[in-house]
């Protein structure tokens, strides 16, 4: 998303409100095709078992989706003000949730995660075992 | 197949975070996962399943990730992500 100055700048002095919606609709797909490559390197990164955490791997993975996060949610701010005015930005609402999903996988923190890893090699608690504790409120 | 499914204390302790609506819309969807587990597998080696649900004009974002124990048939929720939203 290095064009987004350029819809500041479109929105800044624009008569025209077809051409932020372009320029919008232009970002929207860069931005949903850099969350998908970004996924896809994360996927060719996993290992077949499992059995390895690579701490640096996952930290540059994370540093990526974390910016990518950061620019969608810039993007999305300036899409949401020219909703606001009236228009519909195509591919705003695909944005909004890859960017949704994105904030909850991240909502994780990676020390957490490298933590879970190692604790996940021990028996947890069965699935109904914690949903009646949940609905009997013994927390 | 289907697999058993089980969760970590630490799993556990973020459901016990969440409103009782959301615990049930994630037991349920964990229910979905036993009979057909995620295939998307991403860098550290978990299994990852996401999924929305709205509530109160507001969407809701769930990040689950999972451990397969193939020896015992398992899965194994290890911690869940949420995050919200508006449309």
């Amino acid at each position: 998303m290095v064009a987004l100055p350029l819809l500041d700048a479109v929105l800044s002095t624009d008569v025209s409100p077809e051409r932020s919606e372009r320029v919008s609709t232009e970002l929207i797909g860069a931005a949903l095709g850099e969350i998908r490559h970004i996924q896809n390197l994360d996927e060719s990164m996993a290992l077949p078992d499992g059995d390895e955490f690579d701490a640096e791997t996952a930290h540059v993975l994370r540093r990526m989706y974390a910016d990518w996060a950061g620019q969608a949610d810039a993007l999305l701010e300036r899409v949401s003000r020219i909703e606001r005015g009236g228009r519909a930005i195509p591919g705003a609402d695909r944005l909004r949730d890859a960017y949704g999903r994105t904030r909850a996988m991240l909502a994780v923190p990676l020390d957490r995660i490298q933590r879970d890893h190692h604790a996940a090699q021990q028996p947890g608690i069965a699935l109904g075992e914690v949903r009646r504790e949940l609905r009997s409120g013994h927390h | 197949m289907s697999f058993a499914l089980d969760i970590t204390e630490a799993g556990r302790a973020d459901l016990r975070q969440l409103d009782t609506w959301l615990q049930e819309e994630i037991l349920d969807e964990l229910e979905r996962l036993v009979v057909k587990p995620p295939t998307r597998r991403i860098a550290g080696g978990d299994l990852v399943h996401d999924f929305t649900r709205t509530r109160e004009g507001r969407t809701f974002y769930v990040f689950l990730r999972l451990k397969l124990v193939y020896t015992a048939e398992l899965l194994r929720l290890k911690s869940i992500g949420v995050f919200v939203g508006t449309r």
